[in-house]
């Protein structure tokens, strides 16, 4: 069922990562498909370790009549992850919603250096933040939401690192395949069939993350020579062309569920 | 002089991890002599004291009879805490001197199932954390430690190196309910095939060992929640962890694969 098939059901919007970058022009570019398509009843729920007034600033530009709600919270943060989420799925219950979205944007490329050099603290830091918490939020979700919502959609922001092993970027390509893949378990495991899961690579977007891997000391050379040529080269993806692939995917429902979309073509990449 | 080599093992006390180990430790003497296997040192860590200590019997014992002088250090540890996984690590290593071996083969084996059930009926928080730290964190600590250990004492010109990351069909197709041993397998296996690409003087193999009969699958077969499409998959008599143990301490020696790649038993002709 499209969720753009009745402008009045009521949507609820749950979005990782919002203040910035990727997470940010997903957000936006909702606020943009949701008043082209007439959606009126629209809440959005942001969540981020700062500030998201940008993000919300430029949603009602594009929107003005969305209920936009901020939730400054750390994902990485495990020991108030349950009672912050309780809170907000408190707040928007599932019966206020007939389609229900998340997407978990929210991560950390890990440190990036040989694997030989990390430390236990870089590695339990990245599994907490990209595996543990990212899989607890999609299963809670999918279970507060998928019983009730006439549809449930979850959104998983993958990367080529999932199926690409990268050196030096071994915590990133671990914890995204390992997302990627309990993702398509979740596909799996709905018996409702109204719980539609996609993993999204956006392709290597111009944000901090890709300035952050240009200019980073103990990157692998090939590597990051492939990173510098994407900007010399303009080859850079622009995060609003991408968040607006995502999202008419989603609204649309455009995708088999357990699905992994690249944006981009992988198999041009060599380094 | 014949080949030195050295073994190192987790979660070696039962199941897939006994089978290895006696796999490479209880060769027949036709096997050894092929190998021209002369002395073998043996470090063996997991959970279980007794086990481990009978274990040790059963080598000791069966090389009584063949030529190869074998030393054994047991290690009982629990390898999912955290705050002890370094001190363990230095005392399972402090006495090895890795410049002495012709062979160095570690096997990164110990893991746990974790939740079998619907991914949105996965338990607590506390619960996810702790099988991702023992079969993610954990696991790829060690591996990162043991290459550390490689770049600083081993001589790639005249040593071979073989880390072996124990996978699972898991790693790289999804079944129903079982997301998070999946997850677990899935990131571990791109973890062990990035290292390979950074360390050429390792050979890394993610192996999958095929479905076996061990303790861990009559948990699955006793599993509540266990997808209904996957019982008869389980519900027959699976693989000797024996032969896939074989299997793999072949392909060990033969080094017929490819650094970073994943190798199913079934990929493996008899």
């Amino acid at each position: 069922m499209s969720i753009l098939a009745s402008s009045a059901s009521p949507v609820l919007l749950f979005a990782t990562g919002a203040s910035k970058g990727l997470g940010k022009a997903i957000a936006v570019s909702f606020a943009k498909a949701f008043q082209k398509k007439k959606i009126t009843k629209a809440q959005a729920v942001l969540m981020a370790r700062s500030c998201m007034d940008d993000t919300e600033n430029l949603m009602v530009q594009e929107h003005n009549a969305l209920q936009i709600c901020q939730r400054r919270l750390d994902l990485a943060d495990l020991n108030t992850l349950e009672p912050k989420f309780q809170d907000i799925w408190t707040q928007f219950p599932p019966s206020s919603a007939t389609h229900a979205l998340l997407i978990n944007c929210a991560g950390t490329t890990g440190t990036v250096g040989p694997t030989s050099h990390l430390t236990l603290t870089e590695i339990e830091k990245a599994t907490r933040l990209n595996l543990v918490s990212k899989l607890w939020v999609s299963s809670r979700f999918a279970q507060t939401y998928s019983p009730v919502c006439a549809t449930t959609t979850i959104a998983n922001i993958s990367s080529m690192c999932s199926i690409k092993a990268t050196p030096t970027m071994a915590l990133y390509c671990a914890t995204s395949a390992g997302r990627d893949i309990f993702h398509q378990v979740l596909a799996q495991d709905d018996d409702n069939n109204n719980l539609r899961v996609l993993n999204y690579a956006p392709g290597s977007c111009d944000t901090d993350m890709q300035s952050f891997l240009r200019t980073h000391d103990s990157l692998d050379s090939h590597v990051q020579a492939y990173c510098q040529s994407l900007e010399t080269d303009q080859k850079l993806v622009d995060p609003n062309e991408t968040a607006d692939e995502l999202v008419r995917r989603l609204l649309d429902q455009d995708f088999e569920s357990g699905q992994r979309i690249e944006y981009t073509d992988v198999s041009t990449y060599k380094y | 002089m014949g080949m030195q080599m050295l073994l190192i093992v987790t979660g070696a006390s039962k199941g897939l991890g006994k089978a290895i180990t006696t796999g490479f430790c209880c060769m027949d003497s036709s096997e050894q002599q092929r190998q021209q296997l002369d002395r073998l040192h043996v470090v063996l860590a997991a959970r279980s004291a007794n086990l481990l200590e009978e274990l040790g019997r059963t080598i000791m014992h069966h090389n009584e009879s063949t030529k190869v002088r074998v030393t054994l250090s047991c290690f009982a540890v629990d390898l999912s805490d955290l705050d002890q996984l370094d001190s363990h690590f230095d005392r399972m290593f402090q006495e090895v001197n890795l410049s002495g071996f012709d062979r160095v083969v570690f096997v990164n084996n110990a893991g746990s199932l974790g939740y079998l059930g619907p991914c949105s009926s996965s338990p607590s928080l506390t619960g996810m954390k702790a099988t991702i730290d023992f079969n993610v964190t954990s696991a790829l600590w060690l591996s990162s430690r043991f290459a550390q250990l490689v770049q600083e004492n081993s001589n790639p010109d005249t040593q071979k190196v073989t880390l072996i990351n124990i996978s699972s069909l898991l790693a790289v197709e999804a079944f129903p309910t079982m997301g998070i041993y999946a997850a677990g397998k899935a990131a571990r296996d791109n973890y062990h095939a990035t290292m390979a690409k950074e360390m050429p003087r390792i050979k890394v193999l993610n192996y999958a060992p095929g479905p076996l009969e061990t303790d861990m699958v009559e948990e699955i077969r006793a599993a509540p929640k266990l997808d209904k499409s996957l019982k008869p998959a389980f519900d027959k008599k699976l693989i000797d962890p024996q032969d896939s143990a074989k299997k793999l301490v072949d392909l060990v020696f033969s080094d017929k694969f490819e650094s970073g790649s994943h190798v199913d038993y079934y990929d493996i002709s008899s």
